[in-house]
């Protein structure tokens, strides 16, 4: 079932390219297509638009960020599933796993606790994100075995314990002003997006794609199991640590500005890979790609069936595990190595 | 090419699995490990490749080996040729960024060809039978260019006409001068290919000498606690190889 | 699959590099779009002259001009949107509110007060205070007020779409309510009747500190309950109703507390209020529901009937609003009744009528005199 692997990229640069201009387009206040288009050819010929009207506003202003933000995000939380689900040798495997998403949670939420502005929120969830995955490796050294299912395993425990303090934040956090914005940024939200959050994610995002492509190839050997991909010269050990360093940077960054995004890192990859085959050199670019169209295709909803925004999580999951049901029925056609 | 000098493995707090082992192939030089079940081949195995470590005594290698192990169950599909790329790029050393260059798609090709399966090259790997995927892990040992290959019962899970296949590649690889350390449950595959035997005794204690010396009634009976006797057949010509070299197994 | 012969070489080359050349070129592309973003500077709306008419700080310090005063206004913040209609009593320059101003407008008198107000837009919010920025842009008000000190993330997309904003806050003082009053006099033009209002929560807020100040009785202990169905929330001293509670003369047994906080019902038996006031959000709650509970109906507010739901005058009275006179005297008369030297009803009345003015009808003011008692004196 492998299509042409450059008939499905161009495919899906293609769905991006379209998505992306449907998006620009949809929303609250009225733009025609037509004009959309034309911003954004004004836009890329360089030539600053001398023109402040308010449609020109909406769409570079408001919405581009949006688009290009949620783009970035989907792209590298897909890519972040697929290195992770070959790392860990499992498909159930997501970046949501580590515990990394309640760690940047956690210091997002503990900035808004103080007061902090916005730019200090994202620096803190970033840190913390950061600090899940460190906090991760050493309890997995600590009891002195790091084999991945002791990653798993800290994982899971490292997230009860953020999850916890988040918990506890919200409790003490004032019920009407703190409490609030605490919540929604949990649930995930594009709403926020500006210049600044763009650079921030792209700073982490662009790089950590580039990063986790070049190692693609290491990351199909170790595939195989780990003993298996040592013999065929892996370094197994340097593999897996900047495999997840790399991943937590991405995780950490998504959440930092646009707070917890699930299901993406789990279903983007299942839904590219019966169409590329497993080949993580194929797998990666393809998945990136898919996973911004989606992840826009989510933002544009949340943003657009109500006046009132739906959280990210909520479509991600809608749309998400259903998604992920239906593949499960077909597991037999997706690519998994039948058992 | 493989040296062995006093090795000794055990679990933790097991007994041991043999002590004071020590053994050396030479270029060119294949050999057949035979022992029941738990008696510690695929351990050693995994010690001359060095993903363990011996309790005592050392391996010395000239080579990295290749491995060949007894089953590959990769969680996603994977095309064959795929899998033998990543033996080709074996060589290319613990680099995290390597990737792929044109003589290693071109030494994979070569090695799927030897293994007669060049047809399959673009096939999942999950859609292959058991002898087919074998000599796929076979051609990935033969991509990785290395002297020294190292098989985990590669015939274990075969019907008789797979386990000739594999058995007669394994075979011109001897021929084309690769050492091999292979483990079986098949005294007649230490026959077929074998200069050497290292026999492993559930009692701790080891064999290692040439086929003729090691293959008698008498280890074979200790090794298996089973009374066996070895048979020669005259006349061997005309008849199917594998099936002149049978041993015959009796009680009595 | 690349044939073993000269061309696979090509083949396989050009393989990776078309894929290498795809991945470069999305990220050339992101690049490309991120570009022109970088350049463009934040846009506001200040393209128009240096004259400008209309300037105030708000209370987050920033300055807001605008060319003129404003004749279309919406309002984020849920008080704000009455305030503004009383403020500018006769001729409201409201066009958009906050979906629980309406809910808390159809709730009260106001809808009688204000018809026009009931069919006024409220989908300029997003989620929580968040802006819905678009639907804003669509109606295109010349001012919207949005809370500020709850993160830039309230004000910088009105910002950026060139929208004037103007910041409130509420830190549960009365020095707050007075800000918002003086911020939006100026910046509609509206100061003498800012000043009247100013000067009668001046006066009534005086009236009430000094006829309780001459009391020698122990104030009582009050509670508000923030939420009464599941699951208790007691409102601390950074509260609202803990400066009207406390000007009123009684005790916030809360007060320990920053501000609004979960509570259980042994810290409640604890505190032993002698009265209970009961928020005015929760449908269906009911001072019965303290009465029939077996805990907390062994409270002295319990025993001594003293569980008060706070009223709903035009708006309602816990938070802080432009009718927070109305609901200081209320409260006084829960606390003191007779013991205090207060007609009650006559300063509930004056206070309204300044507040209303002509569009007080005689079934508003039974609204809001309702929760004092008693029956209006006639005239």
């Amino acid at each position: 079932m492998v299509l042409g692997y450059r008939l499905v990229l161009f495919l899906f640069t293609l769905l991006l390219a379209v998505v992306v201009v449907i998006s620009l387009t949809v929303g609250r206040y009225p733009i025609p297509a037509s004009e959309v288009l034309a911003i954004l050819f004004s836009m890329t010929d360089g030539a600053l638009s001398e023109e402040h009207s308010v449609a020109t506003q909406v769409v570079e202003q408001l919405r581009l960020p949006r688009v290009l933000l949620a783009g970035l995000a989907g792209a590298g939380l897909s890519a972040a599933g697929v290195a992770l689900q070959s790392l860990f040798r499992n498909p159930l495997v997501s970046p949501d796993i580590l515990g990394i998403s309640p760690g940047a949670a956690f210091g997002g939420a503990l900035a808004i606790t103080l007061a902090a502005g916005s730019l200090a929120t994202v620096a803190a969830a970033f840190v913390s994100g950061i600090g899940a995955i460190a906090l991760v490796t050493l309890i997995a050294a600590f009891n002195g075995r790091t084999s991945t299912l002791a990653l798993v395993l800290s994982g899971v425990v490292t997230g009860a314990l953020f999850n916890a303090l988040i918990s506890l934040l919200t409790f003490l956090a004032d019920v009407e002003s703190e409490l609030p914005a605490i919540l929604y940024w949990l649930l995930g939200s594009f709403a926020t997006a500006g210049p600044e959050k763009l650079l921030i994610l792209a700073a982490a995002i662009l790089p950590s794609l580039l990063l986790l492509r070049l190692l693609a190839y290491k990351l199909n050997t170790i595939a195989m199991g780990e003993e298996d991909a040592r013999s065929l010269g892996t370094p197994v050990v340097a593999l897996r640590w900047l495999t997840l360093l790399t991943v937590a940077v991405i995780v950490a960054a998504s959440v930092a500005v646009a707070g917890i995004i699930g299901w993406v890192g789990l279903v983007v990859p299942h839904l590219a890979r019966p169409l590329v085959g497993a080949d993580n050199r194929k797998l990666l670019p393809a998945a990136a790609l898919l996973g911004a169209s989606f992840l826009i295709v989510v933002d544009t909803l949340c943003r657009s069936l109500s006046s009132s925004e739906i959280p990210l999580s909520v479509i991600t999951a809608l749309i998400g595990a259903p998604l992920f049901m239906l593949l499960l029925r077909r597991a037999g056609g997706l690519g998994w190595a039948r058992a | 090419m493989l040296e062995v000098h006093d090795a000794a493995l055990r679990y933790s707090g097991g007994p041991w699995l043999f002590q004071n082992l020590s053994f050396k192939l030479a270029d060119g030089e294949s050999c057949v490990m035979l022992g029941p079940n738990g008696t510690g081949k695929t351990t050693l195995m995994r010690a001359i490749l060095g993903n363990i470590r011996l309790d005592v005594g050392r391996v010395l290698r000239t080579v990295q080996p290749a491995h060949v192990p007894q089953r590959l169950e990769p969680v996603f599909d994977f095309s064959v040729r795929d899998i033998v790329l990543m033996g080709a790029t074996a060589r290319q050393g613990r680099r995290l960024l390597s990737r792929p260059r044109l003589e290693d798609y071109d030494r994979a090709d070569e090695a799927l060809d030897r293994v007669g399966l060049a047809a399959f090259a673009q096939r999942s790997f999950g859609s292959l039978s058991g002898g087919e995927r074998q000599l796929v892990l076979v051609a990935r040992a033969v991509a990785t260019g290395s002297k020294l290959i190292i098989l985990d019962e590669p015939t274990a899970a075969l019907d008789l006409g797979n386990e000739e296949r594999v058995l007669s590649m394994l075979e011109a690889l001897k021929k084309s001068g690769a050492t091999l350390l292979m483990s079986s449950h098949t005294p007649d595959h230490a026959l077929r290919i074998a200069d050497r035997v290292l026999m492993l005794y559930r009692d701790g204690s080891y064999t290692f000498g040439s086929t003729q010396h090691c293959l008698t009634d008498e280890c074979l009976t200790r090794l298996y606690g089973l009374e066996l006797t070895v048979r020669e057949y005259e006349d061997t010509e005309g008849l199917h190889a594998t099936v002149a070299r049978r041993m015959v197994r009796g009680i009595g | 699959m690349p044939k073993r012969d000269g061309k696979k070489d090509v083949g396989a080359v050009m393989h990776e590099t078309r894929i290498s050349a795809t991945v470069a070129t999305r990220h050339l592309l992101l690049a490309l779009m991120l570009a022109p973003l970088l350049c463009f500077p934040s846009l506001r709306a200040e393209a128009t002259p240096a004259k400008s008419p209309v300037t105030a700080r708000d209370q987050s310090g920033r300055v807001v001009t605008l060319p003129a005063f404003p004749d279309t206004i919406a309002t984020i913040p849920m008080p704000l949107a009455p305030l503004l209609l009383t403020l500018q009593l006769d001729d409201p320059k409201l066009v958009a509110m906050h979906p629980e101003s309406r809910t808390a407008i159809e709730a009260g008198a106001l809808r009688w007060l204000f018809p026009e107000s009931r069919t006024l837009p409220t989908d300029i919010v997003g989620r929580g205070f968040m802006p819905n920025v678009e639907a804003l842009l669509t109606l295109g008000p010349e001012l919207v007020v949005q809370w500020g000190g709850r993160g830039d993330d309230l004000l910088d997309p009105l910002e950026r779409a060139g929208l004037r904003t103007a910041a409130v806050l509420y830190r549960g003082r009365e020095d707050d309510i007075t800000g918002w009053l003086e911020l939006l006099g100026t910046l509609t033009g509206s100061t003498t009747r800012a000043q009247e209002l100013l000067e009668l929560r001046q006066a009534v807020r005086h009236t009430v500190e000094t006829a309780v100040a001459s009391i020698s009785a122990p104030p009582p202990r009050v509670l508000y309950l923030f939420r009464a169905t599941g699951g208790l929330q007691a409102g601390g001293q950074d509260s609202y109703m803990h400066y009207a509670i406390e000007l009123a003369g009684g005790i916030n047994v809360a007060a320990s507390m920053g501000s609004t906080r979960p509570v259980s019902v042994e810290q409640v038996l604890v505190w032993n209020p002698d009265i209970i006031l009961l928020n005015s959000f929760e449908a269906g709650l009911t001072p019965a529901r303290i009465y029939q509970d077996p805990l907390l109906s062994l409270t002295p507010a319990a025993r001594l009937r003293a569980v008060h739901t706070m009223p709903i005058g035009g708006y309602r009275w816990d938070p802080p609003s432009h009718e927070s006179p109305l609901a200081w005297l209320w409260l006084t008369q829960r606390f003191w009744n007779k013991q205090v030297p207060i007609d009650y009803r006559s300063e509930a009345r004056t206070a309204a009528e300044i507040i209303y003015g002509d569009r007080l009808s005689e079934k508003a003011l039974r609204i809001l005199m309702g929760p004092f008692g008693g029956r209006e004196a006639p005239r």
